[in-house]
């Protein structure tokens, strides 16, 4: 995968529009370009304008689509866990993971885990694709999956250095003791499995930090529309994805009715992020107009 | 009378009545049977698993044998030393080690519980909570009479100290080399032997002198820095050497003390009151159990077989063997205590201090509290003595062994000031539990993680601070039995009532416990504290308001033991 | 003769476990009371408690048996940790 394209922005501001209109214009180059959108809302299908269905599919030439179902993910993620633990435990068998799963996917954290979950496998297994664009979904959820692997790496670190001090002990303890009897917990035997899940896991949030920090791959484009609310959301993003050091690389202005300048408002030029604009169309949205669209915002700010 | 006779008669005389009183306590009162102990039954090989029964009879012992079978039979021998033995041969038997193995056994037959647990259940509920007070108090008291009687070794004999702190590093380094590097089991266990030989020759070599309230300063940093850092540092190091010490310490006492034919130099009567306590007339009853506590009957024990050894045991009937039989074994250690400071006694005294002891009976009862002082307090009187013996018997450095008696005392007492922070820490939180609803703010205060540590440290070191060892040391005593009557009034509510017995046996022992306790803690308040409040107000007032607590909760656990009866 | 040397054998080895038993039995309790912490907090997060993401949780799930084993046996005693640390003390 070359690129990444993240669109984020308040619901409605128009994120599926353009994400559409950087999809049709990549593959129209013959760039092998996936879509994806994350957004519950779905709006891939509509604005192609063909019936809903589940997983990756080829629309056209060199494009591809995928709604994320991540109810789908998050049941794949809790049956590899299911089925390492009927391989680990040896007689406690305490967790009904099938009822738990539903109290499991509303649990906070899960839902923007089984979005990574879901990034993972796709960077993974569609790596003969060159362009990634993805439709982002409601702010809250968006800044939570950014957000998490920077969250939890911190949780790891500290995780790791607990586990490692309890590995220590139960060294210093066999070592005068030694293993006598099968069932002794504190006996050392080999790696430890718990430390080699927690970096394992940290390697993975690693990767994601890498990935969504890598300037050169990744780019983050935040749509807004000529109301304040809107606007405001933007503010928060900005400001938001500072925490995590991930800058904005675009923001573009949808739906734009007069000629108003909005550039003050909102501070740009401090933070000398590009703008752009797109006007408001009354008219159908076909493909098209959607190439038209996206040259004329990309002009100057991405080469491809 | 040969002092050797006395550690045989002794000997004799616990064995036989483990023999016959502990066997009766064993089939007519416990009823000890075949079926699994807890250690089988809830194993789980961390807490329950079945130990063999020597290695845990070793571990418990070690676990109830400390500084205070020591510290208390050299002060006892103020009566002379008949009546400390007659106090340490059948309170023990009668009383204490009754009181050891019904602890255990009660808490075998309630999987491993606590006999503070188990009082919760069959006297009233805040029986458990009255529990958590005493052992508050014990916790708090210990430190100041431990540390009280260690300052005043520490400062009269300025080689324990360093010698202590030599062993400090030689622990800090076993500590790297066994836990660390992971060296060979054996190979650092002699090392650290080693270590620890040349700690007590190089600490006579090079004292470390500072004044006594120096010592309290450190003692009480020493507590609080201890409490906080991982236990394979020092702590479990530090712990390991002691068993060692221990180890040496019991045998080339024993063997001195056996083939020595010295005889007992010191009195065997003085009188019924003498000047003790405060320089105050100290009546034999009800006071002796305050004096001597481990080593006769100590409240504490009650917990330690509650505590872990309960959930070791493999069966029912090596209960008798390791309760019981682990008490009388302490009191044979404080038999031999006796046997060596009365026989090589007047020896250790400088030629004034002795000339003012000797003559008669009454002379010695008047200056043997000073004499006591002048020789370093109880560790250092010991401590003489035991060298003498064993220079004596074995031709090993008078010095060399005088101080390694110290470092034995002092390694145990040492052990007890920061470990009990650690419980004291706990057992506020227990103490404050009814605070969480009604004042939260206090509560989170109090139970904060420092401030817990530091009031039983401050409120222990404070009132040694005042160097009154002859006053603490009965406080401690006091709270200590004070534990054992709850501690014995729960397991004769537990015969009776649980286990349908005649409990004569124990109910007996814990009536005269409670009454004589109480007798004595009221004796205290009258004439002890009072002296205490004219040079060290505001201690007196401390040891005042706690010993005045105890009293109540006594009351309190009467009533609650006798109205509960209905229940059953 | 034979016998005696075993006994002595016998001896031998008892005193050595004992005080193999004696250099390690702090280090013991204090392991077992970081495992209970390292699993009431990966347990926590399952619930969502302030803690890590439950997803670290799920996924150490697997591994955790021994820990979860002390934990329920530690939570089942809570009403009597005084006397567990009493032989600590040497009083």
């Amino acid at each position: 995968m070359k690129e990444i394209f993240f669109f984020l922005g308040k619901g409605g501001v128009g994120k599926s529009t353009l994400s559409a209109s950087l999809s049709i214009f990549l593959s129209n180059k013959g760039l092998k370009t996936l879509w994806i959108s994350i957004d519950p809302a779905h709006n891939i299908c509509d604005i192609l304008k063909i019936k809903p269905f589940k997983g990756l599919k080829e629309v056209d030439q060199n494009l591809w689509i995928e709604e994320i179902d991540i109810d789908f993910y998050l049941k794949k993620y809790l049956r590899d866990i299911k089925r390492k633990i009927y391989e680990n435990y040896k007689y406690l068998n305490i967790f009904n993971l099938d009822k738990m799963f539903d109290i499991i996917r509303l649990s906070p954290g899960m839902e923007e885990f089984a979005c990574l979950y879901a990034l993972k496998d796709i960077l993974n297994n569609q790596k003969d694709k060159d362009f990634l664009v993805i439709d982002t979904p409601p702010t809250a959820l968006t800044l939570r999956i950014l957000g998490l692997p920077f969250i939890t790496k911190r949780w790891i670190k500290e995780l790791k250095s607990w586990r490692e001090k309890i590995i220590d002990r139960r060294k210093m303890v066999t070592h005068v003791k030694g293993c006598p009897l099968s069932g002794v917990k504190s006996c050392i035997t080999g790696e430890d499995k718990v430390l080699t899940e927690l970096i394992h896991q940290q390697e993975q949030m690693d990767s994601f930090v890498d990935i969504f920090l890598n300037k050169d791959t990744t780019h983050y484009i935040l749509v807004i529309n000529p109301d304040e609310l809107s606007i405001l959301e933007g503010k928060r993003i900005i400001e938001s994805l500072k925490n995590f050091n991930i800058t904005i690389d675009l923001i573009v202005l949808n739906k734009k009715l007069e000629d108003s300048s909005l550039i003050n408002e909102l501070s740009i030029s401090k933070d000398k992020i590009k703008y752009k604009e797109v006007s408001f169309s009354k008219d159908a949205i076909d493909r098209e107009k959607l190439i038209d669209i996206a040259s004329k915002w990309t002009k100057n700010v991405f080469k491809f | 009378m040969s002092a050797n006779l006395i550690v045989i008669g002794g000997l004799i005389l616990y064995i036989l009545c483990y023999w016959l009183y502990g066997r009766f306590l064993q089939n007519k009162v416990v009823r000890a049977t075949d079926s699994p102990t807890p250690a089988l039954r809830l194993r789980d090989d961390v807490d329950f698993v079945p130990a063999n029964k020597y290695v845990l009879f070793g571990h418990h012992f070690a676990s109830i044998a400390g500084a205070a079978p020591i510290v208390g039979p050299v002060i006892a021998l103020a009566w002379g030393w008949l009546p400390a033995l007659l106090w340490i041969w059948l309170g023990n038997i009668f009383i204490g080690a009754v009181h050891d193995y019904l602890s255990l056994m009660s808490s075998v037959r309630y999987d491993g519980h606590s006999v503070q647990w188990i009082a919760g259940r069959v006297i009233k509920r805040h029986t458990g909570y009255i529990f958590s007070w005493f052992i508050f108090f014990v916790l708090i008291l210990v430190v100041a009479a431990f540390g009280a009687v260690l300052g005043k070794i520490f400062a009269a004999k300025p080689q324990v100290p360093s010698a202590y702190l030599l062993k400090i590093i030689a622990a800090l380094i076993l500590g790297v080399l066994l836990y660390r590097i992971r060296m060979n089991f054996s190979l650092a266990t002699i090392i650290g032997i080693l270590m620890l030989i040349a700690a007590i020759w190089l600490g006579t070599k090079i004292p470390v002198k500072a004044d006594y309230q120096v010592w309290m300063i450190v003692f009480f940093i020493y507590i609080i820095v201890a409490a906080s850092i991982p236990v394979h540092v020092l702590l479990q190091p530090r712990d390991y050497l002691n068993a060692w010490l221990l180890v040496g310490g019991l045998v080339l006492g024993g063997i001195a003390i056996v083939f020595s034919f010295g005889k007992m130099q010191f009195p065997a009567l003085t009188c019924f009151s003498p000047p003790l306590i405060a320089g105050k007339p100290t009546p034999f009853w009800p006071v002796i159990p305050l004096i001597i506590a481990c080593g006769s009957l100590s409240g504490f024990h009650s917990l330690v077989a509650s505590g872990t050894t309960s959930k070791q045991l493999s069966t029912e009937m090596e209960g008798l063997f390791i309760g019981y039989g682990s008490m009388l074994t302490e009191g044979f250690l404080s038999t031999l205590v006796v046997a060596v400071v009365g026989a090589y006694g007047f020896a250790i005294f400088s030629p004034h201090v002795a000339a003012s002891l000797k003559g008669n009976a009454i002379a010695f009862a008047m200056h043997y509290k000073k004499a006591i002082g002048a020789s370093g307090g109880p560790v250092g009187v010991f401590a003489k003595a035991y060298g003498l013996a064993v220079h004596k018997i074995l031709h090993l450095p008078k010095d060399f062994i005088t101080i390694l008696a110290a470092m034995w005392v002092a390694s145990f007492a040492m052990t007890t000031l920061d470990t009990t922070n650690r419980l004291a820490r706990y057992t506020l939180t227990e103490i404050c539990e009814p605070l969480k609803e009604t004042a939260p703010s206090i509560f989170s205060f109090l139970t904060n993680r420092w401030i817990a540590s530091i009031i039983p440290a401050a409120i222990g070191i404070g009132l040694a601070w005042s160097g009154a060892w002859s006053i603490i040391w009965p406080a401690f005593g006091g709270a200590n039995q004070m534990l054992a009557s709850i501690a014995l009034i729960t397991v004769a509510a537990w015969v009776i009532r649980v286990q349908k017995q005649k409990g004569m046996f124990c109910l007996i022992p814990a009536l005269f416990l409670w009454i004589t306790v109480t007798f004595a803690m009221l004796w205290f308040l009258y004439a002890a504290v009072p002296v205490f409040m004219h040079k060290n107000p505001l201690q007196a007032y401390a040891i005042g308001i706690m010993m005045i607590i105890m009293l109540l909760l006594n009351i309190l656990l009467i009533v609650d033991f006798v109205s509960s009866k209905k229940e059953f | 003769m034979k016998k005696i040397l075993g006994n002595l054998k016998n001896a031998f080895s008892l005193f050595a476990q004992g005080f193999k038993q004696a250099s390690v039995e702090h280090i013991e309790r204090e392991l077992s009371e970081m495992e209970n912490g390292f699993c009431l907090i990966i347990m926590s997060s399952l619930t969502g408690i302030c803690a890590p993401p439950p997803f670290i949780g799920l996924s150490l799930l697997p591994y955790l048996e021994p820990e979860i084993e002390t934990m329920l046996k530690k939570s089942k005693n809570l009403d009597d940790k005084l006397a567990q640390w009493s032989d600590l003390v040497d009083l």
